[in-house]
């Protein structure tokens, strides 16, 4: 069709393939959306989708998680060095180990190479978080194992089809290790439909301009991108800044466990330096370092401006470093499978060193990253439930307006399980899920917040598995805004009233409530700076109470 | 057919009136069963928009020639639904639901219509925190009683809302859908305590699993339902009033038709009712011209909208999320405004439309939107109070739009206003003359409305340029003509929606040029020429269906309508004629078969063309809105 020339020359061309290229990922997403069992894929859409180049390199990325995004290179990596050269149509291969590209056992990624002939176009990509990979804890997410041995069934690079035939080995293998494989092995097949819509959508695509004026539509991309990021970039100020974040403990020891960035400005490109973070630790927070790759790149990206595609060409500005065999950068056997939160660690700590460097475009820290809460067991009749329930949050104060609550982390975009669906699948029973008053750190503008939700067991017994964080060190306030509330656990409020610790693995008794209140979003700026009538507001509202106004905000009373 | 029920016909035609008000201009068509169409043309009346509607339905019957008795029904596509959620005009709403859930509705589903955007703002929630009241009560998932009803804290809840001002108040308890019972009786407990406030129980309007889903949905029906069951009455009375005796069927957000009594009851599946009118309209017409890809572009007084005809189906969506400004529906992304699950025409809208006022920031960044002078007061150069630059007073100053008057001289257009409003609101700010700061205003507005396109468009990875335009509403025609930087159909043909011997104003070579340039054909002459161009490749002399009749020396003070009558199938707008003209006209009888314009046939070369018809409703446009029967070829 066209040539190559005139296909670098056509703008409108080149934004139909820029747009259709995200609109094939997020049809991808769709497609895992409605096919998906598990309500962790299907209502919390924990999964991504992404279009990568033959060489592997990212070239779109759905709307889905975008702590995946910075991992898929890694893992195309890994998948090139195994089978580069060596793929057939029809092969789809898998992986989950986070020392081959994974970044934690319940994530399975799934690359399927789309063929036109004989010649790799690409790779269609869907990452999804299986409710359970089998190991110590339902769920697969426990912060308390400590070698990844324990944590579940590891899967390096592997052909789950090759040349379109199912690897019935590989299928049993899997079916037998985890608790719930009626959910897994549906949620796969919706990961691989979403491969092949990829790979249909992307081959109609080529299709129609051509496979070299696709590709180089699709090398044009990422140097597009590559030039607004290192143009945005260009115009910051130049320099070193540094910020200091800690995350709680890993579990095992009160010890707090710093994390520690630098972030140094260059003429057009920024290199993030976890050096001064913290030695691996025992329990399951170590973070592999794709993931905090990820967790680096958003934060710059969100600092961009709204129309830089998210592909390779972002990523190529910012050079991330963590020293080998620390939390950032850990050594087998080292176990991961509660990374998550300290992925939120680095968001948090990637935004107050970006704070120093773009003060009007950053918030104050927000509630530190999704409270995880599995809940597995057997119900009456012997048959096994997962619960795995994600609590998200709250943003913080903004330059220019409060913080949202009620609202995904910047750096997921997961849903919430609605009440209904979860209690309709699974012997427990929400009794509450709502704002918590005052949780929300002071400031001009406040921060956003913080979510109370409660669960209580209808089955006689089940294993909780609860993964929180910032009770020790809660989310920060910005230019004078005062802290977020830290978060709290509670077992049985309305009886015993026992205070359990942030991070848990215990055994629950029918009719037993573990009440979880997250942290709400920092204040930004100075609280005697706020509106009068937005205190009134809060208070109306039962957002704030009369205590916390006539502390925070005695001119407003 | 026999002879005598054709007979019958001949003597007793009857008819159907469709309806649309716009939030400038209300349109009635009329179709008679001998297959006469009438187009008539009123000014809004904004506060009470049913008198237009009555006022016009009476002029309309005149003007054809029939009794009252003959109306067999009236079709009505309205945005009162969406206009009150727009301008947050809507009840004060309250909500009683479960104890330990009054923040579901603004939880909502936590997720963003965009990543790495920090900026960005979650939809005020249209019930309060201090009017979400919760009630003793919990089943379980499978239905069975957890906690019985507390009737007590069902009354002390809605007292509390009542006695806080509230006027609708939404029921959503969990897990509803399985079990009705306590929803029913809190819903008889309120009633039964204050017959005037409109309840809505979730369990009516979306009886399905997912809580916030079923609250937001319901929350948007208890907000809208005062106002539309307020206007749908007074319309029906105003109908009555007339004698106007046959079912009001008013067009659903899915483009389907419902009795009004559901739309009182159920509001909610009736917010995309116009645009929908719109959207379905515009298919039918693109497929009487031969083409069946098209996207439907609607620009009226507040907004822009833009929806996709594929394959000549409409794109259809059974969950959409309504909200100002930019609204770009995806089947994907959500938690962009106020979650509605109800059936409906999937349509972009973009908060730009010609009665956008126009500002300029403190650092001196031009401004379209969101605000709207709407139809009153007005665009400045309307001269009914409104001194704000608007889009209009943009098109009126550049020459796009007829200075002197507009729909058919129905409505009196004063250029000095729109001048001076512009030269005060942006040209001086901005430091450039006038001419200057109208066209930026034009492209500004322009750059809004191409996003609608492109959102239904280019960001699905649809190529614009396979599709044809067909440019409706008020100002559709007026901004789909001339912008070159849309990514708009190569082949697209603007509306004949200059009528009139002194029209268009605009230099015909120029704005032909340009539209060259662009791809589209320029077509700008009489009527029946533009007929001929649009539909058929080679000019036939033959095909001279209508004259226009000469423009008006005046226009009558007492009535606002404009007329136009018809005389063929396929009508031609003109401008207003004097009370004797439109006797004239509307005797006319239809010409003969042979003279019948066989130019209104799509050729094949037209299909091939994917030649685009603009309808056009007002300001731009003195003329009429051909409705679906008008682009029909008989």
């Amino acid at each position: 069709m066209k040539g190559h020339a005139s296909a670098a020359t056509d703008p409108v061309t080149f934004a139909v393939v820029k747009n259709a290229l995200d609109s094939i990922v997020d049809e991808m997403a769709y497609t895992v959306m409605r096919t998906a069992r598990s309500p962790i894929v299907r209502d919390v859409l924990d999964y991504s989708t992404t279009l990568c180049d033959p060489q592997g390199r990212i070239v779109a990325q759905a709307k889905t998680v975008a702590l995946h995004l910075g991992a898929v290179p890694d893992a195309m990596v890994e998948v090139l060095a195994r089978y580069g050269g060596s793929f057939a149509p029809g092969d789809v291969v898998i992986l989950n180990d986070p020392y081959a590209g994974g970044m934690h056992l319940p994530d399975i990624f799934m690359f399927k190479p789309v063929f036109l002939d004989e010649r790799v176009q690409g790779f269609a990509v869907v990452i999804a978080h299986q409710c359970d990979m089998g190991g110590r804890v339902p769920g697969s997410n426990a912060s308390d194992s400590t070698e990844i041995y324990q944590e579940g069934l590891r899967i390096p690079p592997s052909k789950l089809y090759e040349a379109g035939k199912p690897n019935e080995t590989l299928f049993r293998l899997i079916e037998a290790n985890v608790r719930l494989p009626l959910l897994v092995a549906g949620d796969l097949q919706a990961q691989l439909a979403a491969c092949n819509v990829g790979e249909r959508e992307f081959l109609r695509l080529i299709g129609r301009y051509g496979e070299v004026a696709t590709q180089a539509y699709v090398r044009e991309l990422i140097d597009y991108a590559e030039r607004l990021t290192r143009q945005v970039i260009a115009g910051w100020p130049k320099g070193s800044w540094r910020f200091l974040d800690h995350i709680d403990d890993d579990g095992f020891s009160d010890r707090a466990i710093p994390i520690q960035v630098e972030i140094t400005v260059g003429k057009d490109g920024v290199i993030v330096d976890f050096a001064g973070s913290s030695p691996q630790v025992t329990g399951a927070i170590n973070s592999t370092l794709s993931f905090v790759k990820s967790a680096a790149y958003l934060s710059v990206r969100c600092c961009l401006g709204h129309d830089v595609p998210n592909n390779e060409g972002v990523f190529r500005c910012i050079e991330v470093k963590a020293p080998k065999g620390s939390i950032l950068n850990p050594l087998p056997p080292a176990p991961v499978a509660a990374r998550a939160l300290t992925g939120y660690r680095v968001v948090d700590a990637m935004f107050g060193c970006l704070a120093q460097i773009v003060p009007d475009q950053v918030p104050a820290a927000g509630e530190g990253g999704n409270t995880v809460v599995s809940i597995g067991g057997y119900d009456r009749d012997r048959s096994p439930f997962v619960v795995v329930d994600m609590i998200n949050g709250a943003w913080g104060g903004r330059p220019t307006k409060d913080g949202i609550e009620g609202v995904t982390n910047p750096s997921q975009n997961m849903s919430n399980t609605p009440v209904e669906v979860l209690e309709s699948r699974a012997p427990v029973m929400i009794e509450e899920y709502g704002f918590e008053a005052d949780t929300g750190g002071a400031g001009r503008f406040r921060g956003g917040l913080g979510l109370a939700r409660s669960y209580r067991l209808l089955a006689d017994e089940a294993m909780l598995q609860l993964r929180s964080d910032r009770r020790r060190f809660p989310p920060f306030g910005l230019f004078g805004g005062g802290s977020a509330a830290p978060t709290s656990n509670t077992l049985n409020p309305d009886g015993e009233n026992r205070v359990l610790p942030s991070k848990i693995t215990m055994q629950m008794k029918r009719g037993d409530v573990v009440r979880h209140v997250q942290s709400g979003g920092g204040g930004y700026g100075d609280p005697a700076a706020r509106a009068a009538s937005a205190v009134q507001d809060d208070l109306a509202d039962g957002k704030i109470s009369d205590q916390f106004a006539r502390r925070h905000y005695p001119h407003a009373i | 057919m026999s002879g005598a029920a054709t007979g019958d016909k001949a003597v007793n035609p009857t008819c159907r009136i469709g309806v649309d008000i716009g939030g400038t201009f209300t349109d009635i068509v009329l179709a008679r069963s001998d297959g006469r169409l009438f187009v008539l043309k009123a000014s809004s009346s904004t506060r009470e928009p049913e008198q237009a509607v009555v006022a016009g339905v009476a002029a309309i019957l005149g003007l054809a020639g029939l009794p009252v008795a003959s109306v067999r029904e009236v079709l009505h596509g309205t945005t009162v639904g969406s206009n009150t959620i727009l301008q947050k005009s809507g009840a004060r709403t309250g909500l009683i639901t479960t104890r330990g859930f009054r923040d579901v509705l603004e939880i909502g589903r936590v997720r963003t219509p965009d990543l790495f955007d920090l900026q960005w703002d979650k939809p005020e929630p249209l019930v309060r925190r201090r009017h979400r009241l919760e009630v003793r009560e919990r089943l379980h998932a499978d239905g069975s009683v957890a906690t019985a009803l507390d009737e007590a804290d069902a009354a002390r809840a809605a007292d509390a809302l009542v006695a806080g001002g509230i006027e609708a108040i939404a029921l959503c308890f969990l897990h509803s859908y399985r079990n009705p019972a306590h929803e029913r009786r809190a819903m008889e407990l309120v009633r039964a305590r204050h017959p005037g406030v409109a309840v809505c129980a979730s369990i009516d309007i979306l009886p399905e699993m997912k809580e916030y889903e079923r609250t937001s949905t319901t929350v948007v029906n208890a907000y809208i339902l005062p106002t539309m069951r307020r206007y749908l009455e007074r319309l029906q009375g105003g109908l009555a009033t007339l004698g106007v005796d046959c079912p009001l069927l008013v067009v659903t957000s899915n483009g389907g038709l419902a009795r009004a009594p559901l739309a009182m009851e159920r509001p909610v599946f009736f917010i995309g009712s116009g645009p929908a009118a719109g959207v379905v309209g515009a298919a039918r017409l693109a497929a009487a011209a031969g083409c069946a890809d098209a996207i439907a572009f609607d620009m009226g007084g507040t907004t822009a909208k833009a929806s996709l005809i594929d394959n000549g189906a409409v794109a259809r969506t059974n969950e959409y999320e309504f909200r100002a400004g930019i609204s770009t529906p995806s089947r994907f992304i959500k938690a962009g405004g106020y979650m509605l699950k109800v059936p409906a025409v999937d349509v972009a809208e973009v908060g730009a439309g010609a009665g956008s006022i126009a500002w300029v920031d403190p650092a001196g960044l031009l401004h379209v939107g969101p605000q709207s002078a709407g139809g009153d007061p007005g665009p400045a150069c309307y001269g009914k109070g409104g001194d704000r630059a608007t889009v209009s007073d943009a098109n009126v100053a550049l020459g796009m739009l007829n200075p002197h008057h507009l729909a058919g001289g129905a409505l009196q257009v004063h250029r000095d206003l729109a001048v001076a409003a512009i030269e005060r609101d942006v040209a001086r700010p901005l430091g450039v003359d006038v001419m200057q700061a109208a066209l930026g205003i034009r492209s500004v507005a322009n750059a809004s409305m191409a996003r609608a396109v492109r959102s239904v468009t280019v960001e699905r990875g649809i190529d614009p340029r396979d599709f044809t335009l067909v440019a409706f509403g008020g100002s559709g025609p007026v901004h789909a003509a001339r912008s070159r930087r849309w990514p708009v159909p190569k082949h697209a043909v603007p509306s004949p929606t200059c009528s009139g011997r002194r029209w268009p104003p605009w230099p015909r070579r120029a704005s032909s040029a340009s539209w060259r340039r662009c791809g589209w054909k320029p077509i700008c002459a009489s009527p029946a020429r533009t007929a001929r161009s649009a539909f058929s490749s080679r000019p036939r002399t033959a095909a001279r269906p209508v004259r226009p009749p000469s423009p008006p020396a005046s226009t009558t003070p007492t009535s606002r309508c404009t007329a136009i009558a018809s005389t063929s199938r396929w009508s031609w707008p003109t401008c207003a004629p004097s009370p004797s003209a439109i006797g004239r006209s509307g005797s006319t009888s239809p010409p003969p078969a042979r003279r019948r314009p066989r130019a209104l046939r799509p050729s094949r070369a037209a299909r091939a063309s994917r030649a685009v018809v603009a309808m056009s409703r007002s300001p731009s446009s003195p003329g009429m809105r051909s409705g679906p029967t008008g682009g029909r070829d008989r």
